[in-house]
């Protein structure tokens, strides 16, 4: 068997362990919602203060914020199965496999990928029917699914290279609230321009926040070219990191094992 | 009761939550939304004022779930079985724990408000407010501590957490945590209107908005007392039923 096959095969064992947990992935649809429709509600009426982008409700403004968190608290959930691997023994049984040592990673990874880009489509199905229009179209709505996938993809490679390094499901979760009180500190829930002082500066300059105003832009305004490179730019740089990161810590742990 | 407030020492890592969580609040809230008290209708022009005492009440609140998380805990270790040898009358079983709560819940009103004053809350009316906020705190330790150990001793499992710590977040934020009644939309006006929690609120902030009066008062008192009483009582029976 290739490498693409022993990845293609780890992939799908990651796919369905995450599916079959619905504790797991429940969570991380269920409180990104809650919170769309809390704040809706409780927030709506802000959208006629001066200052807030021009948005036909507070929904349509949640829409990327929601869809990032939903993926980013999947991610953090799916990538601690790899160090439940670790914990439970399994990653040493594939270690003693005849296992191509990447397609550990790559599985993991494509699996995060295929749930994040699936809980995306997820999220823009229900707020359509709560009548969220993305006004890019279906190039902007194919954009925030990809974007999706590329988060999985990103906070995966991350928290695959802590289970690696760690070997404990705990310090994975414990990951949880870091990137909670880095979302808050963006413009994810409320818009830069109108915050104040410290906070302002630290969520203008917070790279989530440049995500989340590309794909903010789709949504509100319409398509362009600029806000969606600039939308998956951030992602990919995380990928980039979290893989080195990740390939390191695996080839150490290889190493350990052996 | 001596037991549960040494756990503040002992098992720092079940405390801590309900002060970080609460002073995280401030900071998240006092920054992102800062705008929203130019909403019409808005009670103050200083955000900390309506979300410090909001702050205040969830740390009261989690921490009142602590009891429930470290009953589980005791059941679980056998340790509760040993309780429940030792001549000891049963009601201290169920009032001991709570009591306890109550007493370690001053630690985090004391932080989370200091964290508040330093982002530049302030009482507007008598100090009577700051007695307003301590038992509107105080209070919802002992609801939910009792609310809590009823659900341990119906579920005797650590795996019953997100159920109660889920029932002081959704029962916090489903009244006027975020803004006033008349700022809201929808669905969330029509259930933070008949909320309870929306009355505790109010006597929380009462000191930050204005005068203390009876009348913004009276409600949050009989939420909290009810509310005691009937969670109370549901601990007691979840208690007969474990322990026939």
């Amino acid at each position: 068997m290739s490498t693409v096959a022993h990845a293609r095969a780890l992939s799908y064992r990651a796919i369905l362990g995450v599916i079959r947990q619905p504790q797991v992935w429940i969570p991380s649809m269920f409180f990104p919602l809650f919170f769309a429709a809390l704040n809706t509600a409780a927030l709506g009426r802000s959208t006629s203060l001066p200052g807030f982008p021009a948005a036909d409700s507070f929904l349509d403004f949640m829409l990327p914020a929601t869809l990032v968190q939903g993926v980013l608290f999947g991610g953090v959930s799916a990538s601690s199965e790899v160090a439940q691997d670790i914990e439970s023994g399994f990653f040493e049984r594939l270690i003693a496999a005849p296992t191509a040592r990447v397609s550990i990673l790559l599985g993991r990874l494509a699996g995060a990928a295929f749930l994040g880009s699936l809980q995306a489509v997820l999220f823009l199905v229900i707020f359509t029917i709560f009548g969220v229009e993305v006004k890019a179209g279906v190039a902007g709505m194919l954009w925030l699914v990809l974007v999706g996938a590329l988060m999985a993809l990103s906070i995966g490679s991350v928290g695959a290279a802590m289970a690696l390094r760690t070997g404990s499901v705990e310090a994975v979760q414990g990951a949880f609230p870091l990137v909670f009180i880095t979302l808050f500190l963006s413009s994810a829930f409320f818009p830069t321009e109108l915050m104040h002082g410290w906070f302002k500066t630290v969520a203008e300059a917070n790279p989530f926040s440049f995500m989340i105003n590309g794909l903010r832009d789709l949504v509100l305004v319409g398509w362009s070219t600029e806000d969606a490179l600039v939308s998956a730019g951030v992602p990919i740089g995380i990928i980039a990191l979290g893989v080195l990161l990740s390939l390191r810590q695996l080839a150490r742990r290889v190493a350990v094992a052996a | 009761m001596v037991r549960s407030v040494v756990a503040v020492t002992r098992i720092p890592s079940a405390f801590i939550p309900s002060v970080i969580f609460p002073v995280f609040q401030i900071v998240a809230f006092g920054g992102a939304f800062s705008a929203i008290t130019m909403l019409p209708g808005f009670p103050t022009d200083q955000v900390l004022n309506w979300f410090g005492p909001m702050a205040v009440l969830q740390g009261s609140a989690f921490l009142g779930s602590t009891v429930g998380l470290a009953t589980t805990r005791d059941i679980e270790t056998g340790f509760y079985d040993r309780l429940l040898l030792a001549p000891a009358p049963r009601w201290s079983l169920l009032v001991g724990p709570v009591a306890g709560a109550v007493i370690r819940t001053l630690l985090p009103i004391y932080v989370v408000l200091t964290a508040a004053a330093l982002g530049g809350a302030r009482l507007v009316g008598s100090a009577l407010g700051a007695v307003t906020l301590l038992v509107a705190a105080v209070g919802l330790t002992a609801l939910f501590g009792f609310w809590t150990l009823g659900l341990a001793f119906r579920f005797k499992s650590q795996r019953a957490a997100p159920l109660m710590q889920i029932g002081v977040f959704i029962s916090i934020f489903l009244a006027t945590a975020q803004v006033p009644l008349a700022a809201m939309t929808g669905w969330l006006h029509a259930v933070a209107r008949v909320n309870p929690m929306s009355n505790v609120l109010r006597l929380a902030r009462v000191g930050f908005l204005g005068e203390v009066t009876w009348e913004d008062c009276w409600g949050g008192l009989l939420a909290l007392a009810v509310g005691t009483v009937l969670t109370a009582l549901f601990a007691a029976r979840q208690f007969r039923q474990m322990v026939p």
